[in-house]
């Protein structure tokens, strides 16, 4: 079954800005293709879609997303993201600057993502 | 664990009586939040004898306070004697919560665990000159500049510099430190935290817009200015987690209940404002904007915020830290 909410999500902070814009690339980057949201933005969607009192979302920066190993092989995502101006600093993690948010005097902030695989060795054991 | 003067003063409230905080060793008490006592807080490894209590009250009537609050974690005769006869007296016994005010004795209703007063001597100077060292990949220092820095002597720079052992070097043009990452790991090991007193407030709203109601608050006093920590300041100086708890440091405790707070213990606050015991926060805060158009707005240094983060509750707490501390490594955050 597939539920659908419709809720909006207020940036209040720098923190909340970079990761709000690291989600919404990375749903159009990736909105073709069998990728889901986890980790902490997973949670602050579902938060945010049916509320719990007492339990404010807690976002970070990064957004992490689930893919398969045939999609991870395919190496199609890795060119998307480095088409759109993200670069592979290290594994399956990827950044991009964001120009527009830098304080004077200072490097600009990066939005970064982690592409995350299923681990196949609890299936070989 | 160590009871510390924020302890025995957030106890006037489980008791029922008001309090405000005037400074970081002075409190404002009274019975019905009209009628206010100015007493001088004064933390205490051991029960005061009749000796050191007159030489308190000596001293603080050299002030304009009507008297003491002494902070122990047991009370001794002496102590609870004077309180008993003598108005000027007033005590917390954190360990059995208890407090004696004006000859009468209030008890909280909760258990308290068992503490232990120290009052242990902090070299603020020692874990200011560890802050500009782990903050500066520029040139040396002379003794001087960093004095100036940390707004303190040259003479007590000069004092803590053996202190610091291996962490600083000599050079030709002044004291370096060969490798920053290791004063920034000795500062967030050994730092006692701000000390002075504390006062949680809670509201309702997003942290964001609260933190610009309590600026308001602060702003209202003359010269009154808010100095921002722990996840505001991580937000400003390197954004990993979305700020949940307002931490600020202030000169005294502004009237934030106009603005819509009410005072609460510590776990369900999402306002914390210290007055800081520490000198060099407010000497190495820095004003900045976020961008065109912003009001300024006055941010601790980066380990000081890394500190009060590191404090903080949440899962991501330690990558929030690293986050800052990976930044502060890579960048100048500060100068």
């Amino acid at each position: 079954m597939v539920l659908k909410r419709r809720a909006e999500l207020d940036a209040t902070s720098r923190a909340d800005d970079l990761a709000l814009r690291a989600l919404a690339e990375i749903v159009e980057i990736t909105g073709d293709e069998n990728v889901r949201i986890v980790g902490g933005q997973m949670v602050s969607l579902l938060l945010a879609a049916f509320p719990v009192a007492g339990i404010a979302a807690r976002r970070t920066r990064d957004a992490d997303a689930a893919i398969t190993t045939e999609l991870a092989s395919s190496g199609v995502l890795h060119d998307r993201l480095v088409a759109r101006g993200w670069a592979a600093s290290a594994g399956n993690h990827y950044v991009r600057p964001v120009p527009e948010l830098r304080i004077s005097g200072r490097v600009a902030p990066e939005l970064s993502v982690d592409l995350l695989v299923p681990s196949l060795r609890d299936q070989e054991s | 664990m160590a009871v510390d003067s924020a302890a025995g003063v957030e106890l006037l409230l489980d008791v029922g009586l008001y309090r405000k905080i005037t400074g970081s060793a002075d409190v404002e008490i009274s019975l019905d939040g009209k009628r206010w006592s100015p007493r001088q807080v004064l933390l205490a490894r051991h029960s005061p004898s009749p000796a050191e209590l007159d030489r308190a009250l000596a001293s603080a009537a050299k002030s304009r306070y009507d008297g003491v609050y002494f902070v122990v974690g047991t009370a001794g005769s002496a102590l609870r004697e004077a309180a008993e006869r003598d108005p000027r007296v007033a005590y917390a016994a954190v360990d059995r919560g208890v407090v004696s005010f004006l000859g009468t004795i209030y008890r909280t209703g909760g258990d308290h665990p068992d503490t232990t007063a120290r009052p242990a001597r902090v070299s603020w100077t020692r874990l200011a000159i560890l802050r500009l060292c782990a903050l500066r990949p520029q040139d040396p220092l002379t003794q001087s500049a960093i004095a100036n820095r940390i707004g303190v002597s040259h003479v007590a720079v000069g004092k803590q510099i053996p202190a610091l052992g291996g962490l600083i070097e000599r050079t030709p043009g002044g004291w370096r430190a060969p490798d920053r990452a290791a004063c920034w790991d000795v500062f967030m090991a050994e730092y006692p935290g701000p000390q002075g007193l504390v006062s949680y407030f809670a509201a309702t709203g997003e942290p964001a817009e609260q933190l610009v109601r309590v600026e308001r608050a602060v702003q209202a006093r003359p010269q009154g200015q808010l100095i921002v920590s722990g996840d505001f300041a991580a937000d400003f100086y390197a954004p990993w987690r979305r700020p949940a708890r307002v931490i600020g440091y202030v000169s005294v405790e502004p009237p934030v209940e106009r603005y819509g707070f009410a005072a609460v213990r510590a776990p369900d606050a999402t306002v914390e404002l210290h007055v800081p015991r520490d000198p060099t926060i407010g000497v190495m805060s820095r004003a900045a904007v976020l961008s065109n158009g912003d009001e300024e707005r006055c941010y601790s240094d980066p380990l000081i915020a890394a500190w009060d983060l590191s404090q903080s509750t949440g899962g991501d707490v330690e990558s929030a830290v690293a986050e800052l501390k990976d930044r502060t490594m890579r960048e100048i955050l500060w100068s």
